[in-house]
């Protein structure tokens, strides 16, 4: 599986869209996860440590936002299962929780 | 005949030696177990200060939040809100930690869902009665209620 590292993106992730500032969730998955994804068939590893910190619309909008870009909902359950956050273990449990929001609203 | 003195002595130095035994083991008997406690109130100790440590820091979030959300002219900023967060997250590892009991993970994500969620985008100030400033002082409520940052003198706690 290929590990990626937030970090590598940025030390200091953004907001939700491109147009609302640098290294936003929106930029993380269009350049970083989304490449990645088709890349290892979905095989990734996404490590969550050793950056500043993440709002909630960032995870949202790079996680969430695999599920609304027509990621299936097993590869992106997949990666929410092997992401590593040693640093604060409550952002795997709330990114799980963005990407079921997104695949219930998505088949509602 | 003549042995009866030397069985008398005999009997009286192996009472005094049993004596001598006995309290040498109940003192080491008793240096143990006053050991065992001061381990254990020095733990208790450590585990009560961090809790007043993640308090602190639950309700220097709390109050960085509403600030930033309701106040026109706030100092508070994005990058602020998650400094405090990972302070508390930091102050909530280590009570879990010291304490065996697992982390308190919905809370966490509630409290920083309604701090940071849409915060680059969103309009401010609003209103102090609003949905969010109530969601983020229930959040924070319901986590300083929480067993996880109840002080205990059980011996053992543990915390879903």
């Amino acid at each position: 599986m290929k590990k990626i590292l937030v970090t590598d993106f940025s030390e200091f992730p953004g907001p939700r869209y491109i147009n609302l500032g640098p290294d936003s969730g929106e930029l993380f998955r269009k350049t970083i996860l989304l490449p990645e994804i088709e890349a290892n068939n979905g095989e990734i590893i996404v490590v969550l440590d050793g950056a500043f910190g993440y709002g909630s619309s960032f995870l949202d909008e790079a996680f969430g936002g695999l599920i609304r870009d027509g990621v299936p909902k097993e590869t992106v359950l997949s990666i929410c299962n092997n992401l590593i956050s040693e640093d604060d273990p409550s952002l795997k449990l709330e990114i799980t929780q963005w990407v079921k929001d997104a695949i219930a609203h998505k088949e509602s | 005949m003549a042995t009866e003195p030397n069985s008398g002595a005999d009997i009286g130095s192996i009472v005094g030696w049993t004596f001598a035994f006995v309290g040498v083991a109940c003192t080491l008997w008793g240096w143990r177990v006053r050991g065992q406690q001061q381990k254990w109130l020095a733990k208790k100790k450590d585990t009560h200060d961090s809790v007043d440590r993640a308090i602190k820091a639950l309700t220097e979030f709390e109050d960085a939040a509403t600030n930033f959300w309701t106040e026109k002219d706030t100092k508070i900023t994005q990058h602020h809100l998650l400094a405090l967060h990972r302070r508390l997250i930091v102050a909530c590892k280590q009570l879990s930690e010291l304490n065996d009991c697992i982390l308190p993970n919905d809370y966490l994500v509630d409290l920083r869902k309604h701090a940071t969620f849409n915060y680059e985008a969103t309009k401010r100030p609003i209103s102090s009665n609003s949905k969010r400033v109530s969601s983020i002082a229930l959040a924070s409520g319901r986590l300083l209620n929480s067993s996880f940052l109840t002080k205990t003198w059980k011996t053992d706690s543990k915390t879903s």
